[in-house]
């Protein structure tokens, strides 16, 4: 999964726990606390009623935000004026208590009313919970100006109180926000990690193939390039020449093997076909059936017998590539010289099998499949 | 490319040829009643025809593709469309002539080309060959020469052929091909290339 894909499911699985705190915190406030307030102080308001309705407001705002919350998503859309019914409502709580109440257990609600704007407004932008914060203290600010009670020891009451309540409040949108900048971080370093290791590997195994391809190409063609240099070699010798062209042929299928296409076989078998049909052969290709794709190292044991009838071809050959569910069976009918050896292979998935028709030498390399130990295709005779 | 085919045609006495139409469509009814064989070419104005095979054998005529696509999917399909075999166009006038041949008697032939797509055949219909009949399919796919085959098989060349017309056989007894099935059936016990008995048995094969 990419990181794009895979940051929105990480910071939704931490942000969801700030989330479901601050359900569980406004909730229980409001039923709890401001319940026991609201309950204990009732015959001290100056009219009961409106603290009275301002709780069940606040009540039934605290749970439309909270399912809200709850269902994920960014809000309801009627978050923004729900806020501002809650605070008209906490307004209502603290116009109702006593003028000396407006920073007590009367106005229990400017207090509380910042978590019912967190259920709200969590998962808007900060500046709306900003705006609602200091809604709710300028507001009780207006009220103690009001009543005529802003004096040193109001002010400084009203902001511990301011502390200890929109601190909290402030705190948890805080996090909030950090934990997903920091999640956000996380994944993407997450990600560049696991790239970069990729990428190493990536690079490791290139580098391993590229060295294993240049110890095949030393032990091939250095002894003969060597050869040819010091005069040891005669150019003009038939072998010589024979072992320059399966030494083309073997280079020509090295180039192929790197090359990105669908039957990498075929591919590397048409490119060592190449080779001869440039020297005057006519060569028939044929395949038949499905076939699955070998490693190269595999593809080449199994192509190098073909190869040097190939390329020993005189004037024709015919290349057969037949895939059945047992083997890769890759054959090669060309006019040789009779001097024309064909070295043993050996490995236990591959049987070379080799037959002499006057001029004409036919070489079969079979690959056996894994599936051709498990099962087989034909009635017994 | 018409006209290299009827060159080869025109080698054997027993073969004339009535008619060359660009499309089955052109064909008069003249034609249709004098002929006995359709070589049919499946790349007709670029497109791949296969409806073509059955335009034909509905017509009363014995089909033989003649295609440069010798891919195991189109030979297969073509078989199974009702021609009778399958000639690519590689493998030159001796073949082309020999399927014209065996066809108009009603024996089967089997070309390399078709010999490589019956060997790799693996659709779960496909008939049950024996071993030997499947290597004689396969070696004739490689090398093309009876000769060479049945000394890599060490049998004679003639049971070489009978191996490969048996395979043959055994997919026409498949049913990819009702049209050849009955003929080619009859044909086959008179030649003594199947016993009546093996029909009971579809597995039995081989020698």
């Amino acid at each position: 999964m990419s990181g794009e894909a895979r940051a929105p499911v990480a910071v939704f699985r931490y942000r969801r726990i700030v989330e479901l705190s601050v359900i569980a915190v406004a909730v229980s406030w409001h039923f709890g606390v401001n319940l026991g307030q609201l309950a204990g102080h009732l015959p001290a308001y100056r009219n009961p009623v409106l603290p009275l309705v301002s709780w069940c407001g606040l009540g039934v705002i605290t749970a439309v935000g909270g399912a809200s919350l709850f269902r994920g998503g960014r809000g309801s859309r009627l978050a923004g004026p729900l806020a501002v019914v809650a605070l008209a409502c906490s307004g209502l709580t603290t116009a109702a208590s006593l003028p000396g109440d407006v920073i007590g257990p009367l106005s229990w609600s400017w207090g509380t009313v910042g978590w019912c704007g967190l259920v709200l407004l969590l998962r808007r932008p900060s500046w709306a919970l900003a705006a609602f914060f200091a809604g709710n203290i300028g507001l009780t600010a207006a009220f103690l100006a009001g009543a005529g009670q802003f004096d040193r020891v109001a002010a400084a009451r009203f902001l511990t109180v301011v502390c200890t309540t929109t601190g909290i409040q402030l705190c948890v949108v805080l996090m909030d926000r950090l934990m997903r900048r920091i999640t956000l971080r996380a994944v993407n370093a997450d990600d560049e990690r696991v790239r970069l290791l990729a990428a190493s590997i990536a690079a490791r195994q290139v580098h391993l193939r590229r060295r294993s391809r240049y110890a095949y190409l030393a032990a091939e063609f250095e002894p003969l390039l060597r050869g040819l240099a010091d005069g040891g070699l005669d150019p003009a010798d038939p072998a010589v020449q024979h072992r320059c062209a399966l030494s083309a042929a073997r280079m020509r299928r090295l180039w192929a093997e790197t090359d990105e296409t669908v039957d990498p076989l075929l591919h590397e078998l048409r490119a060592c076909a190449d080779i001869a049909e440039r020297r005057g052969v006519a060569v028939e290709f044929l395949t038949s059936g499905p076939l699955p794709v070998l490693p190269p190292e595999s593809r080449r044991l199994l192509t190098e017998a073909p190869l040097e009838v190939l390329t020993a071809a005189r004037t024709r050959a015919r290349v057969t590539v037949l895939g059945d569910a047992d083997a890769i069976t890759l054959s090669v009918v060309a006019d040789v010289d009779p001097a024309t050896a064909i070295p043993p292979r050996e490995h236990r998935k591959l049987t070379v099998t080799a037959q002499w028709e006057e001029d004409e030498l036919w070489i079969e390399a079979r690959w056996a499949l894994p599936s051709a130990l498990s099962s087989s295709t034909t009635t017994p005779s | 490319m018409i006209e290299g085919v009827r060159a080869w045609l025109a080698r054997e006495p027993r073969v004339r040829v009535v008619a060359a139409v660009d499309s089955p469509e052109d064909l008069d009814r003249e034609s249709l009643a004098a002929a006995d064989i359709a070589l049919l070419d499946l790349n007709l104005g670029g497109r791949t025809r296969f409806d073509n095979i059955g335009r034909l054998t509905g017509a009363g005529l014995k089909v033989i593709v003649y295609s440069q696509f010798t891919d195991q999917d189109t030979v297969l399909r073509v078989l199974s469309s009702g021609a009778r075999e399958f000639v690519a166009k590689n493998e030159g006038g001796e073949h082309l002539l020999g399927v014209v041949l065996a066809v108009a008697t009603d024996e089967p032939y089997v070309t390399p080309t078709t010999a490589g797509a019956l060997v790799a055949d693996d659709a779960a219909d496909r008939p049950r060959l024996s071993e030997r009949e499947r290597t004689a399919l396969l070696l004739w796919f490689q090398s093309k020469s009876k000769a060479a085959v049945a000394r890599r098989m060490r049998v004679s060349p003639h049971t070489v052929d009978m191996f490969i017309r048996r395979a043959r056989l055994k997919y026409s007894q498949a049913g990819r091909s009702a049209h050849t099935k009955s003929d080619l059936l009859a044909r086959a016990i008179e030649d003594e290339l199947v016993r009546p008995e093996d029909l009971l048995d579809d597995t039995t094969g081989g020698d």
